[in-house]
């Protein structure tokens, strides 16, 4: 029986109708496709935030992240795998009395004595590009370790690869577990910190000359 | 040309009626759905005309939400100073050590320098990460602090997604805001302030179509308490 249909008065509207349904299905297949790797890529892409390649450098950056970050930096000083140590951790509010870096020095002083004269803090007032800047040419570094929470890592890294290239840059991530992991869809706030630095980097890439 | 548009036109008969209006429609879709995406950058910009700013004149306390402290304080201060409301709470965070002080740690600090105001100021120790966890986490200190009003102190762009999670979560209380302005000057300020707002469109969109119909117990998790 042959099937009439409405607009057979066209030309060649059957095979209209046969490439619609073709169109169709390869939409479907398409869109499937489409889904799957985006799901592949959402699976992977905590991962792509991370960059973790430590080695030996001639002085330790603490980029951001808490006091848990300076304790593992502190522990390569130690153990002479890095000879200098320059904190820039999360900015402290300053109050009327005593600035920042100098509760941060006392902090310093008390918490590593033995290392202090070793370890340097970036001063309140300073613009903390030029006085990294400065004084990893005062210290005449050759390489460089950034110690950065795992979720801004490949970011931060990218940021002074660009700004001061004739460094040998690497970096050591630290572990925060209440912030972020590359399982992020499992936790809201790994959720949170993982949607922020993606946009963050998207940013960055898009503005970077 | 015109082969084309017979064919065009061949399928368009064969079109549901749906099908076409949204043929017919499309310019329209597309203007909706770009004033849809425009809509949290012109709105966050101006959010204050469609807060209940600075009102009541009289809250019993005011808070400053956690985050940018140093951006938020010295408006909460000169609005304790000039009598409009007795206490003032400061939410700060106790979780993240830096150089062996948590921001509440801080917070108790700065506030022992105010000496005229000391007495008035309380500091919240939160574990929250989210507005949400920190309305739920608040509500103990204003209780302790006896108040049944609050003026809620932050910044520009998290103003109105912070008044919305307040009102739903707390409803018993009756909820104004004060805008901190943080200075926008320079190109790099500029591109972080865009950067904020996109974020703060992403919360906003989250808040709606997540976190607001979730019950209070599933976020509340936290422990808490006002140290004087």
């Amino acid at each position: 029986m042959e099937v009439t249909h409405p607009n057979a008065g066209c030309p060649d509207a059957r095979e209209f109708v046969n490439i619609r349904a073709m169109r169709a299905r390869s939409f479907i297949v398409v869109f499937c496709a489409f889904v799957a790797v985006t799901m592949f890529v959402l699976r992977f892409s905590g991962r792509l935030l991370i960059l973790n390649n430590p080695e030996p450098s001639n002085v330790a950056i603490v980029e951001g992240g808490d006091d848990r970050s300076y304790l593992q930096a502190l522990a390569l000083l130690r153990h002479g795998n890095t000879h200098y140590l320059l904190l820039n951790m999360d900015p402290i509010d300053v109050d009327a009395g005593t600035g920042a870096d100098e509760r941060a020095r006392a902090f310093v002083n008390e918490s590593a004595p033995d290392v202090q004269d070793r370890v340097f803090i970036i001063p309140d007032s300073a613009d903390e590009d030029e006085w990294i800047r400065a004084k990893l040419h005062e210290l005449e570094a050759k390489s460089v370790l950034l110690v950065v929470p795992e979720a801004s890592s490949r970011l931060r890294i990218a940021e002074f690869r660009r700004a001061l290239p004739q460094y040998r840059w690497r970096a050591l991530t630290v572990k925060y577990q209440e912030q972020f992991d590359e399982h992020w869809w499992r936790s809201r706030a790994w959720a949170k910190r993982f949607f922020g630095s993606s946009l963050a980097w998207v940013r960055w890439e898009l503005a970077a000359p | 040309m015109v082969a084309r548009f017979a064919i065009f036109w061949c399928e368009l008969q064969s079109w549901g009626p749906v099908q076409k209006l949204l043929l017919r429609s499309r310019w329209t879709i597309c203007g909706v759905v770009v004033s849809f995406l425009l809509s949290p950058l012109t709105l966050g910009a101006r959010s204050e005309r469609f807060l209940p700013v600075n009102k009541p004149a009289q809250p019993d306390a005011i808070v400053i939400l956690a985050g940018a402290f140093e951006h938020r304080s010295p408006k909460a201060l000169a609005l304790l100073r000039a009598g409009v409301a007795k206490r003032l709470i400061i939410d700060a965070d106790d979780v993240q050590r830096v150089y062996g002080e948590t921001s509440a740690d801080r917070a108790i600090r700065i506030a022992r320098t105010e000496v005229q105001l000391a007495s008035r100021i309380d500091v919240c120790r939160m574990t929250a990460d989210s507005t949400e966890e920190e309305a739920l986490q608040l509500e103990s200190c204003l209780r302790m602090v006896h108040a049944h009003s609050a003026m809620l102190v932050t910044s520009r762009e998290h103003s109105r997604r912070a008044f919305r999670v307040f009102q739903h979560r707390l409803p018993q209380y009756e909820w104004s805001m004060a805008i901190a302005d943080e200075q926008q000057g320079s190109t790099a300020q500029t591109t972080a302030w865009s950067g904020t707002q996109m974020q703060e469109w992403l919360k906003q969109l989250w808040w709606a179509g997540v976190d607001r119909w979730k019950s209070p117990t599933q976020t509340q998790a936290a422990l808490m308490h006002v140290s004087l």
